[in-house]
């Protein structure tokens, strides 16, 4: 546990090495410069220059659009906050890339770039004593890995969580599975580091093999001059003779990595070298030093654990409310323009209506007037005349008693014939034959009445409205036959046409110019209060006929 | 409204019947012939007009009509006779049938006259319908038509024998299509338009333009 902090530290350059290495070869030599102060830091200053140098370059980027460089620019400043051991920089530029892929479209490229993104998550868990997430994502980026160099390392890093968590079996499960790939020996740096894992594992499970691949390790990274690679070698070996109780080897390592760190000249490396010297120092109270301040360290970073993904969460949460409360502000616009739209509406109906209200009102009693004004008419000229002239027959004393009650009745009947024309009627079930009993009252030996389809009719579909104007109109249609048209025969006709009724009134009697509608401007003004029409059609001597649409 | 109950008062007298009670409204004449049913001295007969003027009373039975299929229904052995204004037979027809009173009078210049004779109708236990709605009520309706008779007639106007008509209607998949049931239509169609002949029959419909 006490060398976790270093083995995380350089397997990072090594990742990004492995999947930026492609794209590098193409990038200008400034930019191979500043990729190299990243990855293979000679200087203190080296880091943070280089650092800065991609952030420039990633602002440059994102305003090009170029979202795929962007983000390798943002996993080289990763990177290098991560060597410098700011772990809170390294998660946030580790966000910023993870959101940008979120948000770009989706390609090829960008999704591969996931595979570096996820196996830097699982370094960065593994940082956080968070093995199990760690593997999860060390996992994701095997599934988006398809270089096998790529693989290679992601197995390796893998090995790394289960030797963190003491699961050595595991490890050397992971390790062996890694050195069996078959282009290992292809990247000689690729295969030290898993050497150098798989040596240290082996030493644990006291496996003989470990010096050998301990040592083949540092060797590589010897020749390669691999700075950072090589201290990790320095730093297994003085603890593999460390646990054999060989304390001047065990010294002369730890003397080695305290060397390379001090080349290395970054502060953390110094101190993890410094540390080695208390372990096999076996000065209790150093012993005991160092393990308070690393359990104290973990401990911090427990409790500091502002961990990235967090606080990309928290981020999305933010951004989801943002466009949530963008949303309801939308929400509340439409609402109250909706509202205002209703309002209006709502508004204008009630005008509407009163002003209707008004001129059906006008109408109306329009309506009553003209009815007034008609039956008065009728009782002035079929009653009141009538009984004129039985006043004056009664006064010229010139009648007889048998006589003037057939005048008398005959006025009776005028009377209750225009009681029954204006009489309220209900409108009963079986219209048909109500309509029938109507018609019945016009037949006599004179008048023949047929109709046509009249028990065809749906009537119970009809409104009772309608149902009263048909009644009406064929009352005063007949009642007209009755006094004019002298005809031996009448015909009604109905049909229904989709929701219409076609009513056909036919007689044969002697027919009349349709200038003056007499009588039927009444009908008429029944038949359009109801939307309907009329149409009348006679001549002299060619009977009458009424066509009813309603 | 006096003089009417004095004629009908006049008619009473002249048959002896001198117990009778004379009312304004239908609701009096419910709780009269209630009250004298609770007394064990019922009314015999009740004669009440269709339609009263309303006024200011409201009224739980505004119409003889209601009034008279109320009655019937709790004191079955009450007879009812109307004598109304009113000849529509539609509305004699409901009275009739759905109030199940015994006589029907139409007021008018024989209106008394027929009241004696449904009085004496209704005792001796018959039925009783004032002979000029007689007609009104019994009369059939009239004829009605329908499509197979124009398509018939516009046939017999192109000239076609019947037994032509007879194989139409067979290709047409029209019934009824024997020539019996066809001779059957154009008399009753003759019959219908008062018609002679089928000659005539053509030109009447001809005319109207019913074809």
């Amino acid at each position: 546990m006490k060398n976790l902090p270093l083995s995380f530290l350089f397997f990072i350059p090594f990742v990004a090495f492995v999947t930026a290495a492609s794209h590098s070869q193409t990038q200008p030599d400034s930019a191979r410069f500043y990729y190299n102060l990243i990855v293979n830091p000679q200087k203190s200053i080296d880091i943070p220059k280089g650092i800065k140098y991609y952030q420039l370059q990633k602002e440059k980027h994102l305003k090009e659009g170029n979202t795929y460089q962007a983000i390798q620019d943002i996993r080289l400043i990763a990177i290098g906050q991560n060597t410098l051991g700011d772990l809170y920089e390294t998660e946030t530029a580790f966000v910023e890339a993870l959101t940008l892929i979120d948000t770009a479209a989706e390609s090829d490229t960008l999704s591969q770039s996931r595979v570096g993104l996820y196996n830097q998550l699982g370094n960065i868990y593994r940082f956080q004593y968070n093995y199990e997430k760690s593997i999860k994502a060390f996992d994701n980026a095997l599934r988006f890995s398809k270089k096998q160099t790529d693989s290679i390392t992601i197995i390796n890093n893998k090995a790394n969580v289960f030797k963190d968590s003491q699961d050595y079996e595991s490890a050397l499960k992971q390790l062996n599975l890694a050195k069996s790939k078959n282009n290992i020996s292809q990247d000689s740096l690729l295969l030290a580091l898993v050497l150098d894992n798989l040596g240290s594992v082996q030493a644990k499970l006291k496996i003989p093999d470990a010096l050998e691949n301990l040592k083949k390790a540092q060797k590589i990274r010897a020749q390669e001059n691999n700075l950072t690679g090589l201290y990790a070698s320095y730093k297994n070996l003085t603890l593999y003779y460390f646990d054999k109780k060989e304390k001047e080897q065990a010294t002369k390592y730890a003397n080695k990595a305290y060397q390379t760190a001090n080349t290395i000249n970054i502060a953390s490396f110094v101190q993890d070298a410094l540390s080695l010297f208390v372990i096999i120092g076996e000065d209790e109270k150093m012993i005991a030093y160092k393990n308070l301040s690393d359990s104290m360290a973990k401990e911090k970073q427990l409790a500091e654990n502002k961990n990235a993904f967090i606080k990309y969460n928290v981020a999305n949460e933010r951004k989801k409310t943002a466009a949530a409360l963008l949303n309801e502000e939308k929400q509340k616009t439409h609402k109250i323009l909706f509202l205002t739209i209703g309002l209006l509406v709502f508004i204008s109906s009630i005008f509407i209506y009163f002003i209707s209200k008004s001129k059906h009102k006008k109408e109306k009693l329009e309506q009553i007037h003209i009815t007034e004004s008609r039956i008065s008419k009728k009782v002035h000229d079929e009653v009141a005349n009538d009984v004129y002239h039985l006043m004056a027959k009664v006064q010229g004393n010139v009648t007889e008693n048998e006589e003037l009650l057939d005048d008398l009745e005959k006025i009776y009947n005028r009377t209750r014939d225009i009681s029954k024309e204006n009489s309220a009627i209900e409108i009963q079930e079986n219209f048909s034959l109500q309509l029938n009993d109507l018609l019945l009252n016009y037949q006599n030996e004179k008048v023949k009445i047929v109709t046509h389809n009249i028990s065809k009719i749906e009537w119970k579909y009809l409104s009772s409205i309608k149902k009263t104007t048909i009644y009406r109109v064929l009352q005063e249609l007949m009642t007209n036959m009755k006094k004019h048209s002298n005809a031996s025969m009448v015909v009604v006709s109905f049909q229904q046409n989709n929701k219409k009724t076609l009513i056909e009134y036919t007689d044969n009697g002697k027919g009349c110019e349709l200038k003056n509608k007499n009588g039927l401007q009444n009908t008429e003004n029944r038949i359009q209060a109801l939307n309907g029409t009329i149409i009348f059609d006679s001549k002299p001597t060619k009977g009458f006929k009424a066509k009813i649409t309603l | 409204m006096d003089s009417i109950s004095n004629g009908v008062a006049t008619v009473l007298e002249a048959l002896q019947i001198t117990t009778f009670q004379k009312v304004q409204y239908c609701d009096d004449a419910y709780i009269k012939i209630k009250k004298a049913a609770q007394d064990q001295a019922p009314f015999d007969l009740l004669i009440t007009d269709l339609s009263f003027k309303a006024d200011h009373r409201t009224q739980k039975y505004p119409s003889g009509e209601i009034l008279v299929k109320a009655l019937k229904q709790e004191h079955p052995n009450l007879k009812t006779i109307v004598y109304s204004v009113e000849d529509r037979p539609a509305k004699i027809r409901t009275v009739l049938t759905e109030c199940k009173t015994e006589a029907y009078v139409c007021k008018g210049r024989n209106g008394l006259k027929d009241l004696t004779e449904a009085i004496h109708a209704v005792y001796n236990g018959q039925r009783y319908i004032s002979p000029q709605l007689v007609n009104t009520y019994k009369q059939s309706p009239p004829s009605e038509i329908d499509d197979y008779d124009i398509e018939l007639m516009k046939l017999l106007a192109n000239g076609l024998s019947q037994e032509e008509m007879s194989i139409h209607f067979k290709n047409n998949d029209i019934k009824p299509s024997s020539i019996s049931s066809i001779e059957k239509r154009i008399v009753k169609l003759r019959n219908h338009f008062n018609a002679n002949n089928s000659i005539q029959l053509i030109s009447i419909v001809k005319d109207l333009g019913i074809i």
